[in-house]
């Protein structure tokens, strides 16, 4: 077993499970694909690093590279304070490009009534402005010098500070691997408690189910959209924050205006197909079953079959994925679950309703 | 110093491209109502079809002129791209035969390659709707992209470079202004055919599934027949696009690559944004908006952004020029798709009502009528 594509993989499928649940969260509440999705996680990323590198400078904080021993020996960089900065950071940058699309662009073209076509193309417009406004802002904050100042080896941040050492020397799990797998269960944790043990869950399952009729009912629908586009920016700016600790997983380049969020779009589609468009947790599993297919099994089938090139072609298992699904099972892993697995009575619950436009 | 003689020809050889593309998109989206994302695959077709199946056959023909035997030609195409083509290339010019052969070669088989591909994306076509079907073609067109991208034999060894492309209008002894002919008849052609469809019966019936699928099928028109003509058709008019910019070395810069031919902003987004601009299922507007944008923005912008940049003073609060020639463009884009959205949905020519009889005897009947 290659322990080191295991760990990228958790990461990289860490990252696609968040960015297929806020693609999935969007479609369920405002019906629209949003394109612009991978280049918000972008936009946090970015954020992340300037707010993480103008700490670091300011408090004057040099990188300690010694390993300390202790029930778990850990290495410490940097102070944990500077990840949780660059975290949050990451965090609201997210979710402040996800409000300014939503209600600069989405919600005027959804108060006149523009159809599907009209608010998807909006979303590719969104898409183009900011990678703009990223490209201008790369030549005023110099990322790679930015990056270099947080790491001095590489031209990417790590986590490596934070590894966890099972009886070291023999099992390591790198700490981008650890945190990204983390958080997503937390996650989807949280989520379930949201949706399912809250009186705001209730309102927000209604809104997607029926959304007139929860209008009736005294529930102010725009405002669940809103607290879903909320969630949607959050996870983007912590997907992209993970982005930056690996980027080399994946074939992806390291962060700039354009990459990665143009190569990962296709795969982050992918996972929220794969997992039902309308499942919250079916785009988690879809995600990071995305991403292990992606990452670890064309590895061994390059390994197997001696072409280690096959590795390259990994994105188009990606594409052969959503036309499956779609074709197939429109459903996707959700609608298998319920079709197979799930116990025959099974309560209501999110995305129950048939999807009408998914065979014709 | 900007010779206006060559921006002219380079900028109407792209409004040419421009015009192909989007009304081939017209034709799907506008007029039979398929979200058409994967528009760049189509395009790749022309170019893939020119720079490599049209060159390979050029090199076998001329295989003895270039001192090889016609099994090694075929191969050195791709292996040895640069060099062998850039032989071929001095050849070429002295043999006006060949070259106008390839030249009408790549054409038709382009439009038949590209028909078969849209014929192959019919399938899902048929059967998905909406924003899946968008979905399903965006992704087609980028997994082909990442296929073409690192297979040898389409696309050369080195991605970013690509292909050269072969110089089959060297005959004419000024290349550049007859590509830009070529592409001018070509739009021109297009134009007239796509005016035309549009107030035929087909053109009707297009509109009337897009319109309303149950009513049409109550009246005995197969659905599913008609929305496949349509992918075939404009993909084929997309391929068209495709071959008439790869056989201009002035507009694809001398080398097809993947990563330009099949470029979802430069070959999917732009003709939708110019089709949602001039008003979809309006040809003229389509027309009118690809020439004014093209000649306004996108021309200039692909040519000389460097020198734009340059004029806006950017160095002066510290932002890098080749950044902002590049970041230019997709604020343009992004921000004349959400103006359009946001003030004039329709379009600047709304969709016309089709004119089947001459308009003096509509205008007629319309009096009887009214007597």
């Amino acid at each position: 077993m290659n322990v080191n594509i295991l760990m990228g993989t958790l990461v990289y499928g860490s990252v696609l499970a968040l960015l297929s649940l806020g693609i999935t969260l969007i479609y369920m509440t405002t019906k629209v694909f949003n394109f612009a999705h991978p280049r918000l996680s972008l936009f946090g990323a970015y954020l992340a690093i300037t707010a993480m590198a103008a700490y670091i400078t300011g408090k004057g904080i040099q990188p300690d590279l010694t390993v300390h021993e202790g029930i778990i020996p850990y290495r410490l960089a940097y102070p944990a304070s500077v990840y949780i900065i660059g975290a949050v950071v990451a965090i609201v940058g997210g979710i402040i490009a996800a409000m300014v699309e939503y209600y600069l662009i989405l919600k005027p073209l959804l108060d006149r009534g523009s159809d599907y076509l009209q608010l998807m193309i909006a979303t590719l417009a969104y898409d183009f402005i900011l990678m703009a406004v990223l490209f201008l802002y790369n030549t005023h904050v110099k990322i790679v010098s930015l990056l270099n100042k947080i790491n001095v080896q590489s031209t990417s941040v790590d986590f490596s500070s934070y590894d966890l050492y099972i009886m070291k020397g023999y099992l390591t799990i790198p700490g981008d691997a650890l945190y990204s797998t983390l958080i997503v269960l937390i996650i989807t944790a949280a989520i379930y408690i949201l949706l399912f043990k809250t009186t705001l869950g209730v309102k927000m399952r209604a809104s997607i189910e029926n959304p007139p009729l929860a209008e009736v009912l005294g529930i102010n629908v725009r405002r669940i959209y809103a607290l879903s586009w909320i969630i949607s920016g959050a996870t983007a700016g912590l997907a992209g924050f993970f982005i930056m600790m690996r980027p080399s997983v994946a074939g992806l380049k390291p962060i700039s205006a354009t990459s990665p969020a143009d190569e990962i779009v296709v795969s982050a589609f992918a996972g929220s197909i794969v997992g039902g468009v309308n499942s919250i947790f079916g785009s988690l599993a879809g995600g990071m079953l995305i991403g292990f297919i992606e990452v670890y099994v064309t590895f061994f089938i390059g390994i197997a079959t001696g072409l280690g090139a096959i590795t390259k072609y990994s994105r188009v298992i990606s594409m052969f994925a959503v036309g499956l699904f779609l074709l197939f099972a429109p459903q996707g892993l959700a609608g298998l679950y319920k079709k197979y697995l799930a116990p025959p009575p099974a309560a209501p619950e999110l995305g129950e309703e048939e999807h009408e436009e998914g065979e014709g | 110093m900007v010779n206006l003689a060559v921006m002219a020809e380079q900028i109407i050889s792209f409004i040419a491209v421009y015009y192909i593309l989007s009304a081939s998109l017209n034709m799907k989206a506008g007029m039979t109502g398929i979200p058409d994302f994967g528009q760049a695959m189509f395009f790749a077709v022309g170019g893939i079809v020119v720079g490599n199946l049209a060159t390979r056959i050029a090199a076998v023909i001329a295989a003895p002129e270039l001192g090889v035997t016609r099994g090694e030609a075929w191969k050195l195409v791709i292996t040895q791209n640069t060099d062998f083509v850039a032989r071929l290339n001095e050849i070429l010019p002295h043999k006006p035969g060949l070259s106008i052969a390839m030249i009408l070669f790549s054409l038709v088989i382009a439009m038949i390659l590209g028909g078969l591909l849209g014929w192959l994306a019919s399938y899902p076509a048929l059967r998905l709707r909406g924003d899946y079907l968008a979905i399903m073609l965006l992704t087609a067109s980028e997994g082909l992209r990442v296929l073409a991208t690192y297979t040898v034999s389409i696309m050369g060894s080195t991605p970013t470079v690509g292909l050269t492309a072969p110089n089959f209008f060297g005959f004419t002894g000024n290349a550049p202004l007859w590509t830009s002919v070529f592409a001018l008849i070509m739009a021109l052609l297009t134009y007239v055919y796509m005016e035309s469809f549009h107030n035929s019966p087909g053109g009707r019936l297009f509109r009337a599934v897009r319109d309303d699928e149950e009513s049409a099928e109550a009246l005995g028109k197969d659905v599913a027949k008609v929305r496949r003509d349509a992918m075939i058709i404009g993909s084929a008019f997309a391929a068209l696009a495709g071959v008439v910019f790869s056989l201009n070395p002035w507009t694809t810069g001398s080398s097809i690559a993947a990563q330009s031919i099949f470029d979802r902003v430069f070959w999917t987004f732009w003709p939708w944004a110019l089709m949602i601009l001039g008003g979809m299922a309006s040809n003229r507007g389509v027309g009118l908006a690809t020439t004014i944008v093209v000649a306004l923005l996108i021309g200039p912008i692909r040519l000389y952004k460097q020198d734009i940049a340059r004029l806006f003073h950017v160095q002066a609060v510290g932002i890098d020029v080749g950044y902002f020639a590049n970041a230019l463009e997709y604020i343009l884009l992004g921000v004349l798709i959400l103006l359009v959205l946001l003030i004039r949905p329709r379009g600047i020519i709304p969709e016309p009502p089709s004119w089947t009889l001459k308009k003096d005897k509509i205008k007629e009947i319309a009096r009887k009528y009214q007597a």
